[in-house]
């Protein structure tokens, strides 16, 4: 019953309740419905999964599971429940210049390690995110392809690669510096502000940096954001950049859409950063993974590629097409894939399809729970899949899960999912729930998990990179928090600003409730009617002068005769009448559909504004600025984040030097 | 010897800080800010874009309460005055001492006056011109959104470029045109949105140039 409730909460499509279902293996964190015997027949259907009776033995298996793992999941979730009672997201990390962060990735050995990625640059951190240093800048002009669209890939305008033995970033010629702000190099001599990289704004011919455009808030809760956020849109600038990171051995692979690039894991500056080419022209990749024997497989867009001891590319063994691969994971020692036609795993015979996810589906992630279970992120959904060795794979459970990109596994089991509706956490009470504590841009493009350490879970994104930790913990290093209450003195907080922008609302969500109150109490009062009505008499004497020979008007006598005043009520029962049968009023449902709307433009709008503009702030504070041009630029950039902010605020947030007197030092 | 020591420290100790302010970049941006204070501010900018649009909260700001006020008045109002005119008279002669004849005629007429009023007092507690008129608000404080955050863009975007100007000045005729003209086309659209006015400000407060009768 409990999972027929379930069920019919979070859509899931596979849940087989049965009496002689097996019990769950309750240490299990997703709850899972275990099956030991799975449906013989290739399933192509995932949602039309059929119980199957338990074998005695499996049963007896299962419960002893469950007996030994009691205990287990008690200590679990007591200790998960108390660990993540006040867990919240940090921002941290360089400040995103054009379309945010795209990829994370933790160490393995030592969680307070990160590597994040933006398009085009990707930088690593030693203590959980509190300070970063760029590791590897990929050039923007460096061998772009693009596909023409008839299948064929040509190469557009490609950048002749120099001794593949050499380090393959981009070498700071004689005029480029180096920004302290987000380690990047840049040239100062380019005084044009239209970035390649940056949108333009068709008004202005301007750039326009995402997530601060006000006309592109509309889009926010785009599902397509989500894919964007992940570099799985067309979008050019996100297709060709760093879509994911790995950790392998003594290197972090950077798979990008013009490549794959290796970095020494022990780097902490530029330099190391090498192309790994496999022969050919470039290929987009995917994923990177090392199997069991110790081959590192590359997940492209011309299909499972090798990666040989000579550096060279070759296609794999019982990968017999060209078919693009998205992602991989092993579940025991069989590889798992995403192409274009759904899932394949690897088998005796190759690589065979799993009759799971169909071409109608976008699926974004992969994430092993076992050996024979894993774990499908695709098109708002994530599904259990459950393939025993040697019989057809079955999806056990799906749930919606909006937005969904990316899957990791976190402490003690905990599944998380992120993608361009936020973070969602899976618990066995409540299925899986949105963890937005303290995230200001929602449309996320990647998790990394935290096995230890203060920070619990690594999330990147549109609004940069932000960490999941106890809320005591969400305190600055004691600089940082020097130069953040110096910077911010005086000045508005994000609660502040979010309210105002709220109130700046017409209408607001609770409006709607007050007018389906308002409406379902109005017919109590009639309408009235009121009806007055006075006659009167009117009498006219003459008086004859024989005199004059004329009658002149002697006396004029009015007297009222009759006076009526009605008042009639009436009562319409036919709005009540209407209201119970039809339920909410059609204007208030679209009242209510405008003011959430209208929220979510607030959130999506003024969060990652108030947020760039905090950070602004803070470097402002925090740097020393080598130029004139350079201090020019913030200081015209925070005072426009200002300018846009008592915009939304409706002339609340303050902009220093104009509507506020500015303080004598760090405002523009 | 030893005052001039002295008197050397102190130029050196009262000098540093101005030569500090000199070579600070942050000042020199501040200062170079601070030679546009004469313009138009973004605010003022902002004020006028939203008063050439109609979309300033002045505008808007009182239609929910006459919604609601409004049916405080009576929805339907029906009044009407009849006169009737009877043709009755009554004719009686008098004869006085004096001699004089009067003659008394009644005539009999009708004044009926009716008003009629009909309000729908639900309306007082839930009314449906409320939800139109927050509605129709939302979509001009979104335009008004729209509209003022084009404003801040070109605005600043101005602002970098002059600011690039008087950093670089053009070396050449040809940049100093290019440059002059994408300064002008960002004037012109912020005029475009302020009807003229951002123009006619800037020209307004512009200095005089020094020596200029």
């Amino acid at each position: 019953m409990v999972a027929d409730r379930r069920a019919a909460l979070y859509g899931v499509t596979g849940v087989r309740p049965s009496a002689s279902a097996p019990p769950r293996d309750r240490s299990d964190p997703l709850n899972s419905r275990v099956c030991s015997r799975p449906n013989p027949a290739p399933d192509k259907s995932p949602a039309r999964d059929v119980v199957r009776p338990v074998p005695t033995s499996a049963r007896a298996l299962a419960l002893t599971r469950l007996a030994s793992a009691a205990t287990l999941l008690t200590v679990l979730v007591l200790g998960a429940g108390a660990a993540h009672a006040e867990l919240t997201w940090d921002p941290v990390g360089p400040v995103p210049s054009t379309a945010g962060m795209s990829a994370v990735v933790s160490d393995p050995v030592d969680p307070q390690i990160l590597w994040i990625a933006s398009s085009s640059s990707v930088w690593v951190s030693d203590d959980a995110g509190d300070t970063f240093s760029l590791v590897l800048q990929l050039s923007r002009a460096t061998a772009i392809e693009r596909n023409t669209g008839e299948g064929e890939q040509v190469e557009v305008d490609p950048v002749l690669p120099g001794d593949p033995g050499e380090p393959d970033i981009v070498a700071p010629d004689d005029g480029d510096q180096f920004d302290p702000d987000t380690g990047e190099i840049y040239d100062p001599e380019d005084t044009d502000t239209i970035d390649t990289n940056d949108d333009i704004d068709p008004l202005t011919g301007l750039p326009v940096t995402p997530g601060t455009d006000p006309l592109d808030v509309d889009d926010a809760n785009d599902a397509l954001d989500a894919l964007d956020a992940a570099g799985a849109s067309g979008d050019s600038n996100d297709r060709f950049g760093v879509s994911r990171l790995r950790v392998l051995g003594d290197k972090v692979y950077v798979c990008t859409g013009r490549g794959l690039w290796a970095v020494d894991r022990t780097a902490r500056r530029p330099g190391t950063g090498r192309e790994v080419r496999f022969g050919g022209r470039r290929v987009a990749v995917n994923d990177v993974l090392t199997d069991p024997k110790g081959r590192t497989l590359l997940a492209t867009e011309r299909g499972l590629l090798e990666l040989g001891a000579d550096g060279l590319g070759q296609r794999m063994v019982g990968s017999n097409d060209d078919r693009p691969v998205f992602a991989m994971t092993f579940i025991g020692e069989r590889l798992v894939l995403v192409t274009t036609d759904g899932l394949r795993i690897q088998t005796s015979v190759g690589m065979v399809p799993l009759g799971i996810g169909s071409r109608g589906e976008i699926t974004t992630d992969l994430l092993s729970v076992d050996k024979r279970r894993f774990l499908v992120a695709s098109t708002d959904h994530v599904s259990l899949v459950i393939a025993e060795p040697d019989q057809a794979a079955y999806v056990d459970a799906s749930w919606q899960v909006p937005g969904v990109v990316r899957l990791a596994m976190g402490r003690s089991g905990t599944v998380w999912a992120v993608g361009g509706s936020g973070a969602w956490e899976y618990s066995d009470d409540s299925g899986w729930r949105r963890r937005d504590d303290g995230l200001i841009d929602r449309r996320l493009a990647d998790v990394a998990p935290s096995q230890a350490g203060t920070a619990f879970l690594y999330v990147v994104g549109r609004g940069g990179t932000a960490r999941l930790v106890p809320e005591q913990d969400k305190l600055w290093t004691k600089r940082a928090s020097f130069q953040a209450r110096r910077a911010l003195e005086g000045l508005p907080n994000a609660e502040e600003t979010l309210r105002w922008a709220s109130e700046a609302r017409p209408i607001k969500v609770g409006d709607a409730q007050r007018w389906q109150t308002e409406s379902s109490l109005a017919w109590l009062l009639p309408k009235a009617y009121v009806r007055v009505i006075s006659t009167q008499k009117r009498t006219e004497e003459f008086l004859f002068i024989p005199a004059i020979g004329r009658r002149i008007l002697d006396e004029v006598e009015v007297k009222p005769i009759d006076d009526e005043i009605r008042v009639e009520l009436r009562w319409d029962l036919m709005p009540a009448l209407l209201l119970a049968l039809e339920g909410t009023d059609a204007a208030i449902r679209a009242t209510e559909v405008a003011a959430r709307r209208g929220q979510a433009r607030v959130r999506d709008t003024v969060g990652p504004l108030y947020q760039t503009w905090m950070r602004k702030r803070i470097d402002l504070v925090a740097t020393e600025f080598r130029s004139t041009r350079d201090a020019v630029r913030e200081l015209i950039s925070i005072q426009q984040l200002e300018a846009d902010l008592y915009v939304y605020t409706a002339g609340h947030f303050p902009i220093l030097g104009v509507t506020r007197e500015a303080p004598a030092d760090a405002t523009p | 010897m030893k005052h001039l020591l002295q008197a050397l420290a102190v130029a050196i100790l009262v000098a540093s800080p101005a030569a500090q302010a000199d070579t600070d970049p942050m000042i020199q941006a501040k200062r170079l800010l601070a030679k546009f204070d004469y313009e138009p501010s973004v605010v003022e900018v902002q004020r006028a874009a939203a008063r050439y649009a109609r979309v300033n909260p002045e505008a808007y700001d009182s239609w929910q309460s006459e919604a609601r006020f409004a049916n405080l008045l009576p929805r339907r109002l029906y009044g009407r005055l009849r006169r009737t005119d009877g043709d009755d008279t009554d004719v009686r002669t008098t004869t006085s001492s004096s001699g004089s004849v009067s003659d008394l005629v009644s005539t009999d007429g009708e004044l009926q006056l009716e008003l009629r009023a009909e309000w729908d007092l639900t309306r007082l507690v839930f009314n449906r011109d409320s939800i139109q008129a927050t509605r129709q608000i939302e979509r001009l404080v979104n335009q008004r959104e729209d509209i003022l955050t084009t404003v801040n863009k070109l605005y600043y975007a101005r602002r970098q470029l002059q600011v690039e100007i008087e950093m670089n000045p053009p070396t050449s005729v040809e940049k100093a045109l290019r440059q002059q003209l994408r300064i002008d086309g960002l004037t012109a659209d912020l005029d475009a949105l302020t009807g003229g006015w951002f123009s006619r400000e800037v020209n307004d407060r512009t200095p005089a140039p020094t020596g200029a009768q």
